[in-house]
């Protein structure tokens, strides 16, 4: 069977490593919609079929997508956030509408959308997200799944997690750190699971839902089982040949002060002050704040100075929520992008006059 | 002194950069902004509460100016830059600053050499600060070759005079000429010549290129080679092989630089300066040197003349890349 599909938003980087693979794929037609004749370019050396397309047409909308079983969804709009949510629902709403029924509409969504804030290290799910992103992608998911009783339309929201390919920027930020050889510091510990996931099982997953093998609904996509930091560490290095090490600082480290020394850094201007006035009144006391003093001192002078550094944000821990089991192992992920780097490079090389 | 500052062009780089860092500057005033874009405009001036001028009075506002900065694309200021150069008000002009070496010459002959000034803040960094210190000490010998590549995979287009070839944007003309700049900076490069291109072109836009050329100082001929892409994530930067180690300068400021010696023994280098850790401050510290040529009446390293070997380098590779594709 040969399945029409159509990618929006086909420029980002996920979605422009998603298209090349499936342009590949003998089950595909493929057709992948852009704003611009510049952002076609790449599917043009690839020989992939492309359009333009114009959300606020909606007469060329209905044209251009309805005959698509499957479309997939890539688009965030680039506008100040307080307008973000609106544009997206008209977009949503836009391309759903215009859908034949019972077909797939497959939304690329976050892992965010569980709800955390920026500054949190684990997973989990919040019943009130709390940053303006994590609010927007759940409330674009439940829109989608409005529309789609609505419209009769299958939908798939993917919450993507942190995805790693050869194009993503994530993993040219690796490729720089195992040529430099550089130390980068995590919070964790080095078999803490990371919500991580390559482009090849993004991949996957979408064949999975354009097959039906799963039922429409709310998916988290993360390499399955999850990796840890040992195991990202060890894949970078053999695949860019370095020498990158994950440092690990503790939870505790995120202040980097215990309470005691925020006290006393609090009171410091006044030590001279209280030593004379408060102290010498009081000598039994005055020796247990000597000792109390020094050990909290300690306690911050063999962590490393991390002014200089800076702290690779990870989200660690189990996911909460349903995950999209695309049974591909590790070693087959390295393999596969072994390959697509070689055969990219050398295709982007042929082109060169 | 207080300089009454005029801006024409609301682009990002004047929302995101500019005007922050000129509010937080005390010996300056904005006076007005102005765009073809009105929508543009009136956000800018929702933001910052800055009064924006009408094309009729543009002229007459530009007389009332000290500074007037330009941040249109390439292709359309030359206009403004007459008529700054009529009422003898300094120029601030973004990068790219001219698509031809005889039109940076003659922009170049309008004003006084200390009253224009081309946007290539980049210089400001700690990391280039650093780079140039080591090799005026000469104390890892001469340079024996430059290597320097830009790439990230981005072809996201719409809205964007980058892409847009009627503009003259590219990716060279419009980012990888910053790290070309620097590289010319720290270096003192007074010529150069690029002898080997080979790339992707489409609709007169780069893609890919890569490229081979020499430097020319006053001690000495480099060669350099350059590969700058939209196509390909590469590892951003600067590398400089001198007699006995390769120096690595990273792409984003830092306070270090690494030094890579034999049998891959590395070690970072930092030397105490007072230049830009981050983007913003290097904004804030190329205005500040701007305001003290203009001041002190002497050219410095902000000036448009001391950039003509930028625009040579980027032009020459261009030319090449365009005869490739004929």
């Amino acid at each position: 069977m040969i399945y029409n599909v159509g990618v929006i938003g086909s420029n980002s980087q996920v979605a422009t490593e998603v298209c090349l693979s499936l342009g590949d794929c003998k089950e595909i037609n493929l057709t992948c919609f852009v704003r611009s004749q510049y952002s076609s370019f790449l599917f043009d050396l690839w020989d992939i079929k492309w359009e333009k397309i114009n959300f606020e047409d909606h007469k060329d909308l209905i044209s251009k997508i309805n005959t698509f079983d499957i479309i997939i969804d890539f688009t965030y709009p680039s506008e100040d956030s307080i307008d973000i949510l609106k544009t997206a629902k008209r977009i949503s709403n836009s391309i759903l509408s215009s859908m034949k029924p019972n077909s797939i509409y497959i939304y690329m969504s976050s892992i965010m959308a569980h709800g955390m804030s920026n500054h949190d290290i684990s997973i989990s799910y919040k019943l009130i997200p709390r940053t303006t992103y994590s609010y927007i992608k759940r409330n674009i998911e439940n829109y989608n799944n409005k529309l789609g009783k609505i419209y009769n339309i299958n939908v798939y929201n993917l919450r993507l997690g942190q995805i790693h390919g050869f194009l993503q920027s994530v993993t040219k930020g690796y490729k720089k750190k195992c040529f430099y050889n550089e130390k980068v510091y995590v919070y964790g510990e080095k078999d803490d699971l990371l919500n991580i996931a390559f482009v090849e099982t993004v991949n996957r997953a979408v064949f999975k839902c354009i097959k039906k093998e799963i039922n429409p609904g709310n998916y988290t996509i993360v390499e399955y089982p999850q990796l840890t930091f040992e195991q990202v560490e060890s894949f970078y290095n053999k695949l860019f040949n370095g020498n990158m090490t994950f440092k690990y600082l503790s939870f505790n480290d995120r202040s980097n002060i215990s309470f005691l020394s925020n006290i006393f850094n609090v009171l410091k201007p006044y030590r001279e002050f209280l030593e004379t006035y408060v102290l010498f009144k009081l000598p039994r006391l005055a020796k247990i704040v000597k000792g109390q003093y020094r050990q909290a001192r300690v306690s911050t002078d063999f962590e490393p100075d991390l002014s200089n550094y800076s702290i690779e944000q990870h989200l660690i821990g189990k996911v909460p929520t349903e995950i999209i089991n695309v049974n591909i192992s590790f070693l087959d992920i390295f393999e596969n992008l072994k390959v697509f780097i070689k055969n990219y490079n050398s295709k982007i090389e042929s082109f060169h006059k | 002194m207080n300089y009454k500052i005029g801006i024409i062009g609301a682009g990002k780089i004047v929302e995101y950069q500019h005007i922050p860092v000129l509010k937080k500057m005390k010996n300056v005033n904005i006076s007005w902004i102005y765009d073809i874009n009105p929508h543009q405009v009136k956000k800018i001036t929702n933001i910052y509460n800055i009064p924006f001028v009408q094309k009729e009075d543009l002229i007459n506002e530009i007389r009332n100016l000290d500074i007037c900065l330009i941040a249109t694309p390439v292709n359309n200021r030359e206009e403004y830059l007459k008529i700054c150069a009529e009422f003898n008000v300094a120029v601030y002009c973004e990068k790219p600053f001219a698509i031809s070496l005889n039109k940076h010459i003659e922009y170049c002959s309008w004003f006084k050499e200390y009253n224009l000034c081309v946007g290539f803040q980049r210089r400001n960094y700690c990391n280039i600060e650093i780079l140039k210190e080591v090799i005026k000490s000469s104390q890892y010998g001469e340079i024996k070759n430059i290597k320097i590549s830009q790439g990230g995979y981005n072809m996201k287009g719409v809205n964007s005079f980058v892409t847009n070839s009627s503009l003259y944007g590219g990716m060279i003309i419009e980012s990888a000429i910053h790290l070309i700049d620097q590289i010319i900076y720290a270096c003192n490069i007074e010529d150069v010549s690029i002898q080997k291109v080979s790339g992707i072109l489409s609709d007169n836009l780069d893609y890919e290129t890569k490229s081979e050329g020499l430097l020319y100082n006053r001690n000495q001929t480099i060669p350099i080679q350059m590969e700058f892409s939209i196509l390909r994530n590469l590892i951003d930067g600067i590398e400089i092989e001198f007699d006995s180690v390769t120096i690595y300068v990273d792409i984003i400021p830092k306070n270090y630089v690494l030094v890579k010696c034999a049998k891959n023994k590395n070690f970072k280098l930092s030397i105490e300066n007072e230049n830009a850790n981050n983007v913003n401050q290097s904004f804030y510290l190329f205005w500040q040197s701007f305001l003290n040529a203009i001041n002190t009446k002497t050219a410095n390293y902000t000036s448009a003349s001391r950039s003509l070997a930028t625009t040579k380098t980027v032009l020459s590779i261009y030319s090449k890349l365009i005869k490739n594709d004929i």
